[in-house]
């Protein structure tokens, strides 16, 4: 039988993310500290790894036994944000598909072999789909997400930008960048999570 | 005292800090692979009395106080001692992923495998 994620929408994603932030992060500051949950709330070890990302283009794993993190040393040492997305990412597979840790029972390399054969592509791209949905609600939530890009175009308004640029490609660049600054995630989660929270609807207005 | 108890101290004590694996690595100037190492007694404690006092200082041990010497007296103690066996079969499994794929979504082929099982045992 092969394994397969549950099917979670966006809004269930949405949900569970601020079920984890209510119980792992009530305090609600920016940025969250992923790593600090993930190492003394989940009790989770975080292992520097050299060259995974170059020889397995890997930035991290979860282990089977669900108690290790192993990451790209490179990574955490040189790309903070990277790091942060990725442990978000692991920790989603954690609370999102424990059953399919718990049930594989891995006891050697064949075993593994084996759970491998029977992920297919279609049930791994809901899995990976789940995990980075999951990591971007987590990193950037949505109240706060609002919160801060309606600051961000006070920024912006006072800085000199006109409307025009504001709300032009060149402005969500840089609202995207101020943002990343503010929950310390790349720009690219940024601009993701601002597209599928509707936040980047361009007003009537300018041409 | 058991085998590995500078690197538990290491551990528990940024536990009470709350200070992750790579702040702490980072103040205590040192890279967070080797600080890991450290922490899980893979190699044994600095024998640098500089590098021990940064260690100490990063963990907010004050210096005198009994926890730092506690600290010193550790770092002491455990110098020199063998480092755990290499991984059995069955905790290198254990160690293995499951859900891991390359960022080109591809599979890990044999070599790859094989190259993961090798970094596992010598991380």
């Amino acid at each position: 039988m092969g394994f397969r994620p549950a099917r979670l929408s966006y809004n269930d994603l949405r949900r569970i993310a601020e079920e984890f932030l209510a119980e792992f992060h009530e305090e609600r500051t920016i940025p969250v500290p992923i790593e600090e949950i993930v190492e003394f709330d989940f009790e989770l070890e975080v292992i520097p790894m050299d060259g995974i990302l170059d020889e397995l283009e890997v930035d991290a794993f979860l282990t089977s036994d669900l108690t290790r993190i192993y990451v790209d040393q490179f990574v955490m040492e040189y790309r903070r944000r990277r790091f942060r997305f990725s442990l978000a990412h692991e920790i989603g597979h954690y609370q999102l598909h424990r059953p399919l840790y718990e049930e594989s029972r891995i006891r050697s390399v064949r075993d593994w072999e084996k759970l491998q054969n029977k992920i297919t592509e279609d049930a791994y791209a809901w899995f990976e789909f789940q995990a980075n949905s999951f990591a971007g609600l987590v990193l950037v939530p949505s109240a706060e997400l609002r919160e801060r890009f309606d600051a961000g175009i006070s920024v912006a308004r006072k800085a000199g930008m006109t409307e025009a640029t504001l709300w032009s490609e060149a402005g969500k660049a840089y609202l995207a960048n101020w943002l990343a600054d503010q929950f310390d995630a790349s720009k690219d989660v940024i601009e993701r999570r601002l597209d599928k929270d509707c936040l980047w609807t361009l007003p009537d207005t300018p041409s | 005292m058991p085998q590995n108890a500078f690197g538990d101290l290491i551990r528990s004590r940024r536990a009470e800090l709350r200070l992750s694996l790579r702040t702490f690595a980072e103040s205590a100037g040192m890279d967070p692979g080797n600080a890991s190492r450290i922490e899980r007694g893979q190699v044994p404690p600095p024998e640098a009395a500089e590098v021990l006092s940064r260690i100490a200082s990063a963990l907010q041990f004050k210096k005198k106080s009994r926890d730092h010497e506690h600290f010193l007296d550790l770092a002491a103690a455990v110098k020199g001692r063998v480092p755990q066996d290499l991984l059995s079969d069955k905790e290198v499994a254990a160690r293995l992923p499951i859900l891991f794929r390359t960022l080109r979504s591809k599979p890990l082929s044999k070599e790859q495998l094989e190259k993961l099982i090798d970094s596992i045992r010598k991380t």
